[in-house]
């Protein structure tokens, strides 16, 4: 009586396995395979100086962004900072709180802070 | 006989692929070739087990390749290599059919059917391979993949569901169907002999 081989459809069949190995493996000539891709590979520009500054100019592009808006948003708030030492200043100066709406601020004066400004005066 | 002679068989990564590829990355042209050498085997078999024709699979196999060396970059090295190459080759193989498919329905036509089967004699003659080779060919595209890497490459049906994009159930059952047609085949010969 033949005896049926045991398998498992969760592991490889050896017996199946080593007889579509040998159908479909190609004939040995690995290294030319390696050099024909290898050639086009470099044809296409993988692996050169080139691909490599590529890849480092963007990463470079991308840290450059995110610099810019770092910085940007730093140089915001130091002039923030600038503006609060100011307003100091123009109170102590002028002894009025209604004199740093109209001088120690970027924004336009509000009409109601200049009015007050001169009933004060 | 070693059926996995570039590759271990229980489906784990070399693990200095990694590595490596970060060498071929920084432009080591060596790193590249030991890639290509390591991945040569398995990724001729398959795109052969695709397209069934040597001229084409070899065309395949090199276009799949460089295609994926191309994109090296966007290779993640905290995952296996194979199943990431074998997914653009597989690509690659499948798209060459399709095209090969509508070419060759535009131009054959009454041709095939005039050709007929293969007399009983003729295929008696067959050798092996080119028995095992016709059967596969009988298999639909994804049992004909699904079979190679799992019994001949050696790849889990979870990495073969990442290969070919579909769920590990639906390649246990493409194993399972593509291996009882060609084990009813083996089994036949054997009985021949």
């Amino acid at each position: 009586m033949r005896q049926e081989p045991m398998w498992s459809p969760d592991h490889p069949d050896p017996a199946l396995g080593a007889a579509l190995w040998a159908a479909l493996s190609p004939r040995n000539d690995t290294a030319a395979f390696v050099t024909r891709v290898l050639d086009r590979a470099e044809s296409a520009g993988v692996g050169t100086w080139r691909a490599v500054l590529g890849r480092w100019s963007r990463v470079a592009i991308a840290a450059a962004a995110v610099l810019a808006f770092v910085g940007g948003y730093l140089a915001g708030r130091a002039r923030d900072a600038g503006t609060s030492f100011d307003a100091a200043w123009v109170t102590s100066a002028t002894g009025s709180e209604a004199a740093v709406q109209l001088l120690a601020t970027h924004r336009a004066p509000d009409p109601s802070a200049l009015f007050a400004s001169m009933l004060a005066n | 006989m070693s059926a996995l002679p570039d590759r271990d068989r229980s489906g784990q990564a070399r693990l200095d692929e990694p590595a490596l590829v970060a060498s071929a990355l920084a432009g080591d042209r060596e790193a590249l070739g030991t890639l290509v050498e390591w991945y040569a085997g398995s990724v001729r078999r398959v795109t052969r087990a695709i397209l069934g024709n040597v001229d084409d699979a070899e065309d395949a196999a090199q276009d799949g390749v460089l295609a994926a060396l191309v994109k090296l970059d966007r290779y993640d090295p905290s995952r296996p290599f194979g199943p990431w190459l074998l997914r653009i080759v597989a690509n690659a193989a499948i798209d060459r059919r399709r095209r090969r498919t509508v070419r060759e329905a535009g131009v054959l036509g009454d041709d095939v059917a005039a050709k007929g089967p293969l007399p009983d004699v003729e295929t008696e003659r067959l050798a092996l391979g080119d028995r095992l080779r016709a059967a596969l060919d009988e298999l639909p595209e994804h049992y004909r993949v699904a079979v190679v890497l799992f019994d001949v490459e050696g790849y889990s049906h979870a990495e073969i569901a990442e290969i070919l994009g579909m769920a590990p159930g639906t390649v246990r059952s493409a194993v399972f169907h593509a291996r009882r047609r060609l084990r009813a085949l083996l089994d036949d010969l054997k009985e021949d002999r």
